[in-house]
């Protein structure tokens, strides 16, 4: 699809940006040319770190936007959506990212100041656990109960619901209810939102 | 209340009009014609490369009138060689101002909830293309059509949030138009009018139901009814094996819309008046030879 793109049009579209490499999460750090005359992405992968140049073979890549969600972060959860603005880029790209810290108004000061610094590291791009997030993976809301006792403020356990320590419940970044007697009852007016946590909703 | 109540009440008269698209063709290639009559005009574009141009209608349409408009255009481009490259795309311009919000709303809840559908048949190269991008691949549409599609906020929609959507509601306020980026590049008719006649059918639906309706239908008649009621003579052109799952998928993750952009009623859908506003493809091979441009304005380059 790219084949007549000129290198400043690719580094345009994908450098600074998140893609996938044979269906794993990758963060583009640069695009240039080889002696060889290839063009060549250096990726860094989420999952292991490591960072390494391939070749431009189009088939190895999939460039179609990442699903975000909410984001589970050294013990705290992020909403991450992406903004359909005008910014070139191809992959996702902090320009375009819009992060909401939906449980940072129930945070005392102390989880305050800690939750500011994880928000910040979210923008570099480059957390393993975006691949979570990417690939759908969360706990289940009886594993997000547990992780309480491990000193987290907020749990994710579906892309768009997330739990505090306090037992609220959260939707897409906005309190919405609480968890009590072993089931989530949802405040006056959001009741519908039941309807979203319905078995096999989120695939 | 119409919306052009409101675009009147914002000074945006002249958007104001009883006709129904616009229509923005960008292609690529050689020898491409630099168009300017009754029908078209050409303009750049800067996220084109090489020999372009983007062909807009000229000003809004009839929408019967639309094949002998694309006939025109393509009897134009006969001797050019075209290169419909992932960078070119058509836009089309739903005329919103005669609706009521309550359409526009209902007609932007029955396109996310097709998006895939729709997404499918504009082409491969569309999908997740950044400058149609689908709202699973670009959330903050939903949010936007949230805060925006009301009385008080419709006229203030922030263009940089949420144009590059394959639904853009920032034209709203600007033109008094949906515009619809997902269609690959074509001045094929056969690929235009099966498009043009799908958001007209669904803009044809939003006239009766709200996007309550829309969902408790959708809930009533099971998904693959849903689909059938609404897409009718196109369901097979816009079919595909996970369509379903697909809508399920969408209903789920869109449950904000309807529950927040209520009614009481409960109507059903009305489809014989909906098959009257179709143009059929034999319809652009019948008038497509009776009526042709302006050819003094296209000399008088």
């Amino acid at each position: 699809m790219f084949k007549d793109a000129s290198l400043d049009d690719l580094k345009m579209m994908f450098a600074k940006t998140i893609i996938r490499y044979k269906e794993f999460p990758v963060f583009v750090e640069d695009v240039a040319i080889s002696r060889d005359e290839k063009v060549m992405l250096e990726l860094y992968s989420l999952s292991t770190g490591e960072c390494k140049w391939y070749p431009f073979n189009e088939e190895d890549y999939n460039f179609k936007p990442v699903r975000l969600g909410y984001l589970n972060l050294r013990g705290f959860s992020y909403y991450l959506y992406r903004k359909p603005v005008r910014k070139y880029k191809q992959g996702l790209a902090l320009e375009s990212l819009a992060i909401v810290d939906s449980g940072y108004h129930f945070l005392d000061n102390e989880e305050r100041g800690r939750s500011q610094k994880v928000y910040k590291s979210i923008k570099e791009l480059h957390s393993k656990e975006l691949v979570a997030t990417i690939k759908g993976y969360y706990p289940s809301l009886k594993d997000a109960l547990t992780m309480f006792e491990d000193m987290a403020c907020e749990v994710a356990f579906d892309r768009q619901f997330s739990i505090d320590r306090k037992m609220n419940i959260f939707y897409k970044g906005c309190p919405v209810g609480c968890y009590e007697d072993g089931k989530i009852s949802f405040n006056k007016g959001q009741e519908y939102l039941s309807n979203a946590l319905r078995k096999n909703y989120e695939i | 209340m119409k919306f052009s109540d409101i675009l009147g009440a914002y000074g945006k008269d002249k958007c104001i009009t009883s006709k129904d698209i616009g229509i923005e063709i960008e292609v690529e290639g050689r020898n491409l014609p630099k168009i300017d009559n009754s029908y078209w005009v050409t303009v750049k574009d800067g996220s084109l490369r090489g020999e372009s141009y983007e062909y807009v209608s000229n000003g809004p349409q009839y929408l019967n009138k639309v094949p002998l408009i694309l006939k025109s255009l393509k009897n134009r481009l006969k001797d050019s060689e075209l290169n419909l490259s992932y960078r070119t795309s058509v836009h089309i311009h739903m005329n919103m101002t005669q609706e009521t919000l309550q359409t526009i709303q209902s007609t932007v809840y029955l396109y996310l909830l097709f998006e895939d559908a729709l997404l499918n048949y504009a082409g491969e190269s569309r999908k997740g293309n950044r400058f149609c991008l689908g709202f699973k691949d670009a959330e903050g549409l939903v949010g936007s059509v949230l805060q925006y599609l009301t009385p008080n906020t419709i006229m203030h929609v922030n263009g940089e949030e949420v144009r590059y959507a394959s639904i853009n509601i920032a034209s709203l306020p600007k033109y008094g138009t949906l515009e619809f980026r997902a269609l690959r590049g074509t001045v094929d008719e056969k690929v235009l009018l099966p498009w043009i006649n799908i958001l007209f059918k669904l803009r044809e639906i939003a006239r009766y139901v709200s996007p309550e309706d829309i969902y408790n239908l959708s809930m009533k008649k099971g998904t693959e009814g849903f689909a059938r009621d609404t897409l009718q003579e196109y369901f097979n052109i816009y079919y595909y094996d996970s369509m379903y799952e697909d809508i399920d998928y969408n209903r789920s993750c869109l449950i904000d819309i309807p529950f927040k952009f209520t009614t009481n009623a409960l109507l059903p859908l009305p489809q014989k008046r909906i098959i009257k506003q179709r143009i059929i493809l034999d319809e652009f091979n019948e008038e497509g030879e009776e009526e042709q441009p302006d050819e003094e304005d296209e000399d008088g380059e």
